[in-house]
Parts: C-alpha cells; sequence; structure tokens
C-alpha cells in the first residue's frame, strides 16, 4: 500500500435545507488518479471545495497529508495543487505574471521552477501575453501550471478537460500519468466527460446525489458492470431468443446478447448446439465507463 | 504575510483603475492651478468698468425723458453710469483710483447730474460737489492716494470728538451705550486709516488692503458679542464668534508686519485637504470597495484562498495595502500640488511660514508650511482611514464593487448635513457617532469641536472604536463564507 495523501471521511454539507453532500468518504494514495464522476448537480464541486476549505464542513472529516483542513489548514493546503471549476487567474496580467503571484506565496518556487512548469504545460510562447487574450484552452493549461508550481502531492483538478482540444486533452493526460508517477503526486480529477477520464484513471469513485455509490479500481467497475453480460455470434438469432428465452436479446440477425452466469453458458451453448444452431464466437461484453457509469448512476437523474 | 501585501500591490499596479485615478487628480490638480491663475486677479477684484457697456447705457437713455418724474431716478443713473466708465478707462482696473470712483466720486457725480434735472439740489450742493469732484480727479492723476485716506481720517477724527463730546454730556444709560457702539466702530475705522496711512497700503485691490477690511468686518462682528457671555453661547455662535476672533487676529498681523501673502500656489496648498480631499477620499474607497469584491467577481478569490495562509491574513494584507495605498495618494497628491502649484504659480510664497491663530495663548504663531499642511493631513486622516474601512467592510460584506463604492462616498457627503441635523435638533447622542469625531483638525491650536463635550482623545477613542468594529464584521464574514459557485 502506497502512502494515504487524501482521506475523506463522512463528509456532509446542507445548503439552507437542501443536502448537497450526504456523507461522501475518498481516499487518494500516491500515483493513485482517481476519476471523480457524477451528473452535474450530484456534488462533485461541493467535495472538492470541501477539501480545499473553501466551504465550511458540516460533519465528516478531510485529512490531508496527516493534516485536518479545519484546525490546520494552513499545513493541510502547503502541498496542494488544484483547479476549481473555471481556471480563474487574473486576465490583465501576464501569463508569466500570474505564475510569478503565486510562486510569491510558496517558499520553494524560482524561476527555473516557473520556466520549468511553463515548458511542461508548452505554453513557453505565448506566456507574456495577457491572459485576457488567451484561448480557454491556454487558461486551462496555465490553470494547470499554477496548480503544479509548488509541487504539490495531491492534485484537484475539477472539469480540467472543459474547452481543450482533442490534442490539449492528450497533453494533459500525458502530464497527468507523469506527474502520478514520476511525482509520485495523488491526483483527484472530476469530470463528467468520461470516455477521457477512461484511458488514464486508475480508479474511478461514482458520486449520485451526494452519495458516493462506488469506489474501486477502474477495471473492477467495468468489469462489475459488465457481468453476465455475453454476445455470442451465430447463425439466426430470431431462433436462439426463442430457444433460451427471456435472458437474451437479439441484437440483430446474427449477434444475440444474454445475460446469464458465467455457470449456465455452456448449457446455453449446449441448448444452442441441440437445436442446430452455428455458434460463431461468444465474446464477454466489456462495457465502456460510460455505459457503466451510466448503469450506476441509473441515468442524469437529480433530485 | 509579506509576499501577500506584495502581491497585492502588484494586483493593483497592474490594474488600470489606479493610473486612471491617479491621472484624473493631476489633472485636476494643473487645472484648478491654471484657473486660479487667470481668476486671480479678481481675486479682491473691484467693479470692472467696461467701455462696452457705454452703448447700452446711451440707448437706454434715448428711451427716457428726463422731465417724466418716472423715468428721472433711471436716467440720472444711466447718465452717472456713462461717466463712471469715462472716467474709470483712464486707469487700471483693480487700481486704487477704481475704488475711489466706485466710492467718493460716484456720489460727487450722482449730486452734479441730479441738480441738472431737479430742483431738489441746491446750486450751494452742486457747487460743493463740483469742487469735491474736480479735487478728487486731480488726486487721481496725480497718483494721490493718501490724500483720500488722510480726508477719511479727519472725518472719522471730527465724528470721534462729537462722539466724546456727546458721550460726556449724556446721563441716559440707553443713549450711551448707542454712543460707545458708535465710538467702538469710530476707533476701528480710524485704526484702519492710521494703518493705512502708516504702513502704505493703498486702495487697489491686493492682499493687504483686502486684510484692512476683512480686519474691519471681523472687529465689527466682533462687537456684538461685546455685550455677551461668551460661556453661554451655543455651539454655532461660538463657532462665528471664534471665526471672527481668528480672522480680526490674523488680519491684524499680517498688517502689522507688512505681510502680503497673496501667492496662489501658497494658499492652494495651504488649503490642500480642502481643495482635494474628495479625490483622496475617491481613491481610498475605489481601491477599497474593489480589492476583495473583485476577486469574488473574477473567481479569483479560489485561487487565493487555497494557498497556504489563513483567511484573516490574507483579508488583514489586502486592507494594509488599502491604507498604504491611501497613504501613497495623500503623499502624491502633496507633492503634485508643491511641483504643479509651484511651476504654475510660481515657488515664492511657500517660502513663508503657515500662519495660525493659537486660542488658548491667544497669539498668533508661525509654523514651517510643510510641517502644518503635512499636521492638517494627519488630523484629517481619521476621516480617509474611516471611509476606506467602510470601502473595504462593504467589499468583504456585499462582495459589490458598486455598493462599496457608492456607500462611503454618501457617508462622506451626508456626514456634515448629519452633523448639522444634530446640531439643529441637539442631539446629545451625536457625539458617539463618527461623523462629529473624525475630523481632528477642529482640536488643532486650540480651537473648538463643533459638539461642545468633545475632546481629542475622546473622538480618537470613538474612531478607533469604529475602525474596530469594521474589521472585526469583515473578518469574521470573510472567515465564515462558504465560496459558492462562481
Amino acid at each position: 500500500m502506497q502512502d494515504l495523501i487524501l482521506k475523506c471521511e463522512n463528509l456532509h454539507k446542507s445548503f439552507r435545507k437542501k443536502e448537497i453532500l450526504k456523507g461522501v468518504s475518498l481516499e487518494i494514495h500516491q500515483g493513485d488518479i482517481l476519476g471523480f464522476i457524477g451528473p452535474n448537480g450530484a456534488g462533485k464541486t461541493t467535495t472538492i471545495k470541501l477539501i480545499l476549505g473553501l466551504q465550511k464542513i458540516d460533519s465528516g472529516n478531510v485529512v490531508i497529508n496527516g493534516y485536518d483542513i479545519k484546525s490546520n489548514f494552513e499545513k493541510a493546503i502547503a502541498k496542494v495543487g488544484a483547479i476549481i471549476e473555471n481556471p480563474d487567474l487574473y486576465m490583465y496580467m501576464s501569463g508569466l505574471d500570474n505564475l510569478k503571484l503565486i510562486a510569491n506565496l510558496y517558499p520553494n518556487v524560482d524561476d527555473n521552477r516557473i520556466s520549468e512548469v511553463i515548458k511542461l504545460v508548452g505554453l513557453e510562447n505565448r506566456i507574456n501575453d495577457k491572459v485576457s487574450k488567451y484561448s480557454l484552452g491556454m487558461r486551462q493549461r496555465l490553470g494547470v501550471a499554477q496548480a503544479i508550481l509548488h509541487k504539490p502531492n495531491l492534485l484537484i483538478l475539477d472539469e480540467p478537460t472543459n474547452g481543450l482540444d482533442p490534442e490539449g486533452i492528450k497533453d494533459l493526460r500525458k502530464l497527468l500519468i507523469k506527474l502520478s508517477k514520476e511525482a509520485n503526486m495523488g491526483i483527484l480529477i472530476s469530470s463528467h466527460n468520461l470516455a477521457e477520464l477512461e484511458s488514464f484513471c486508475n480508479k474511478v469513485c461514482i458520486v449520485k446525489n451526494g452519495a458516493i455509490v462506488e469506489t474501486s479500481d477502474l477495471d473492477t467497475v467495468k468489469k462489475e458492470a459488465s457481468e453476465g453480460n455475453y454476445i455470442i455470434e451465430l447463425d439466426d438469432a430470431k431462433k436462439a431468443r426463442i430457444i433460451i428465452g427471456d435472458l437474451s436479446n437479439a441484437q440483430d440477425n446474427t449477434h444475440l446478447q444474454v445475460h446469464a452466469n458465467k455457470e449456465n453458458i455452456p448449457l446455453i451453448i449446449k441448448k444452442l448446439v441441440l437445436q442446430d444452431i452455428k455458434i460463431y464466437s461468444i465474446t464477454e461484453d466489456i462495457i465502456s465507463l460510460e455505459d457503466a457509469f451510466l448503469k450506476k448512476t441509473g441515468g442524469n437523474v437529480i433530485d | 504575510m509579506i509576499n501577500l501585501i506584495g502581491n497585492e500591490f502588484k494586483k493593483i499596479f497592474k490594474k488600470k483603475t489606479i493610473y486612471i485615478l491617479l491621472i484624473i487628480t493631476i489633472g485636476y490638480i494643473v487645472l484648478s492651478n491654471i484657473m486660479t491663475k487667470i481668476t486671480n486677479d479678481y481675486q479682491y477684484g473691484y467693479y470692472f468698468y467696461d467701455e462696452s457697456d457705454v452703448k447700452y447705457y446711451e440707448s437706454k437713455l434715448s428711451d427716457l425723458d428726463p422731465n417724466n418724474v418716472s423715468d428721472l431716478s433711471d436716467y440720472i443713473d444711466y447718465k452717472k453710469n456713462i461717466e463712471l466708465i469715462n472716467l474709470a478707462k483712464n486707469y487700471e482696473p483693480n487700481s486704487w483710483q477704481i475704488y475711489i470712483i466706485d466710492t467718493n466720486i460716484q456720489g460727487y457725480l450722482e449730486t452734479m447730474i441730479e441738480h441738472q434735472y431737479s430742483d431738489e439740489i441746491s446750486d450751494k450742493a452742486y457747487n460743493e460737489a463740483k469742487k469735491s469732484y474736480d479735487e478728487a480727479v486731480k488726486k487721481l492723476n496725480e497718483n494721490d492716494w493718501k490724500f483720500f485716506a488722510n480726508k477719511d481720517l479727519e472725518s472719522v477724527n471730527s465724528s470721534l470728538e462729537e462722539q466724546y463730546n456727546l458721550k460726556e454730556s449724556t446721563k441716559d444709560a440707553q443713549e450711551l451705550q448707542q454712543i460707545n457702539q458708535t465710538i467702538y466702530s469710530l476707533e476701528i475705522e480710524k485704526r484702519i486709516n492710521e494703518w493705512r496711512l502708516e504702513k502704505n497700503i493703498d486702495y487697489s485691490a491686493s492682499f493687504l488692503n483686502n486684510a484692512l477690511n476683512e480686519y474691519e468686518n471681523s472687529m465689527t462682528a466682533l462687537s456684538d458679542y461685546n455685550t455677551k457671555d461668551i460661556e453661554e453661547l451655543d455651539s454655532q455662535e461660538l463657532q462665528e464668534y471664534r471665526e471672527y476672533l481668528q480672522s480680526a487676529n490674523l488680519n491684524k498681523y499680517y498688517i502689522e508686519n507688512n505681510l502680503s501673502l497673496d501667492s496662489n500656489s501658497r494658499s492652494i496648498f495651504l488649503n490642500l485637504f480642502g481643495n482635494y480631499e474628495v479625490f483622496i477620499i475617491l481613491i481610498g474607497i475605489v481601491i477599497a470597495g474593489s480589492i476583495v469584491s473583485e476577486e469574488f467577481n473574477r473567481g479569483t478569490i479560489k485561487l487565493l484562498l487555497v494557498k497556504p495562509y489563513n483567511r484573516i491574513k490574507i483579508l488583514m494584507s489586502k486592507f494594509i495595502v488599502c491604507i498604504l495605498i491611501l497613504l501613497l495618494s495623500i503623499g502624491i497628491i502633496y507633492i503634485s500640488q508643491l511641483l504643479i502649484g509651484g511651476l504654475i504659480n510660481g515657488f515664492d510664497g511657500l517660502s513663508e511660514p503657515a500662519i495660525v491663530y493659537d486660542f488658548n495663548t491667544n497669539k498668533v504663531e508661525q509654523i514651517n508650511i510643510f510641517a502644518y499642511v503635512a499636521l492638517l493631513g494627519i488630523c484629517k486622516l481619521p476621516i480617509y482611514i474611516l471611509l476606506t474601512t467602510l470601502a473595504f467592510t462593504c467589499s468583504t460584506l456585499f462582495t459589490n464593487t458598486a455598493i462599496s463604492v457608492a456607500v462611503p462616498f454618501l457617508g462622506y457627503i451626508a456626514s456634515s448635513i448629519i452633523n448639522q441635523f444634530a446640531l439643529l435638533y441637539d442631539l446629545k447622542w451625536i457625539i458617539y457617532f463618527v461623523t462629529p469625531n473624525w475630523d481632528l483638525t477642529c482640536y488643532l491650536f486650540g480651537s473648538s469641536p463643533l459638539f461642545k463635550g468633545l475632546t481629542a482623545p475622546f473622538s480618537i477613542i470613538i474612531c478607533v472604536i469604529y475602525l474596530i468594529l469594521l474589521l472585526v464584521i469583515s473578518s469574521i464574514v470573510f472567515k465564515k463564507r462558504d465560496i459558492k459557485n462562481i
């Protein structure tokens, strides 16, 4: 087990009478890239704001690097980098000036580190331009730059892929993987754009209506979501469906989707073979993260 | 925390706001110095006799009939004005001759013209007026203003003699009081004329001539207080009494020491805070009113609050920066007026010290002019700091720049009205409010505050209490605030 960086326990938060978070718990270890997934209004941003001390925690604990965010804010937040909602920067200043402002607030960031980070996010050519002239994608890059400037070991990114073009997303993905491996960072990344997270998260945490529905390794989620789904390629799907009954579903003339336990698969095959149906292949249907997500959350419904 | 303060400075100086405010302020300083230079001639100016008015009066005259009784007075008036203009065009505007034309000659002319059209003026009176008129015009041309001063002095002396004789023969108390009053006024007039001759102050519109007039006015006004008990005056009467006392003493000092302090740059500089106060306050509240709310509006507050500094440190560094910017702007205005005023209106008046009347010692004192203006600034600081703090607190409370600028500005405008209102209705509790306490200049040199019972230490304590209150409120709100979606 690698070192624990972030631990949230049973976070509750209400605005007026509406309960936004109903006991969110999660953990991030060194090297983790945790995808924090949920539909709009599920409480992703609120959770992140509680973790960062931007909002008061009604009950529950946030412990970062061993320090409680409530009682020891300055130490807890010292090694955290974050982008919350939009990469809000000082638009009337240049990118470099923005980074210098941030650098002033940390003890160990010198000019070399600033240029290193600028190179890392690929903003060398435009760093002296005013941020107001940047595209949203460039602002995202600068946002990432300011978040990692002080070499944090916990990086929290709220919807970082917003406004990035496919190339930018690819770059960000590479950068995050590199950071988690080389700098031993823990990364919390929230998004509803699941296809993007799928390719580089190693853990997911699905949140719905203020509660965690599922936390596990990415592969497990997918596996669980797809459990018992098999696609059988055969010559006559209609006939086969009549034979097998309710648990099957003809996708087209030659493919049949079967929902069944693994142990029952040989029996189904046997049945089909006995009825002279030709079977060409059987595959386990591993569904995408997006499908898994929809399945877990039961669609995008906000209470 | 030094880093936070440094960052706040950088943010402010990277924005246009502060530069625009400073440019407007300096532009106003330049403008008001130029305006003073242009209007300087009319500072103590006399009526300006304009030659082009002759045509107007002539056209009026052609419409009037001197034989018609109802037209007569207008007719004489216009006729007289034409004569006066014709006479005045020979002399410089604001010269001593114009004053004599305005006063003495006007009377002679009126008698002379009236004699032409009316039987009310006897030949004898006409001849006398004519004689005086001719003599006066001769003296005007000879540039002999002392002739008029001596004549005034003579007439005052003879009036005085008359009154003293009257006083001896009068027994009636009321009449005696009347006579004493008259003697008091005549004595002042006598002193004025003696001074005029002794100090060689002619009638032309000048600083010292004005000082003579001011002295006379103030002393005349003070005579009303001779019979009153100063202790029993109400606040407003006391204030007026003190103003007359101050004016009389200061003008007396100018005359006795022959101080002609009519430099424009000097007078603007001495009244630096009166002239430019609104700009100091504007800079203070615009910076303080936006320093917190703008971070909320732009969403950058989230960036700032996830840095390893607790919220109170962040808020206090912003406050410190506001106060420093305020002090900086006062410094810039102070130096700008010295330089700009000097360049436009000359530096010479700045070498003379400031002259103040000390009510405690009843003496006129000289103070280094730069120290004096700085002292005024220090005494005005509570106003500027409290308004800036109010803007700052509004900024944290409402996170809305417009409200945060408007509220303190309206408060500033309303403050004098609040004080006047409290004075009018004699509200005792007003002394615990901030507006009667935040201007400490009212304690300088023994001056008295607007409300009875106020003292400098009390006022300072009240100001400090309000300051702490505002800061505590903004700290609590800022500390507890949930950062919502922006």
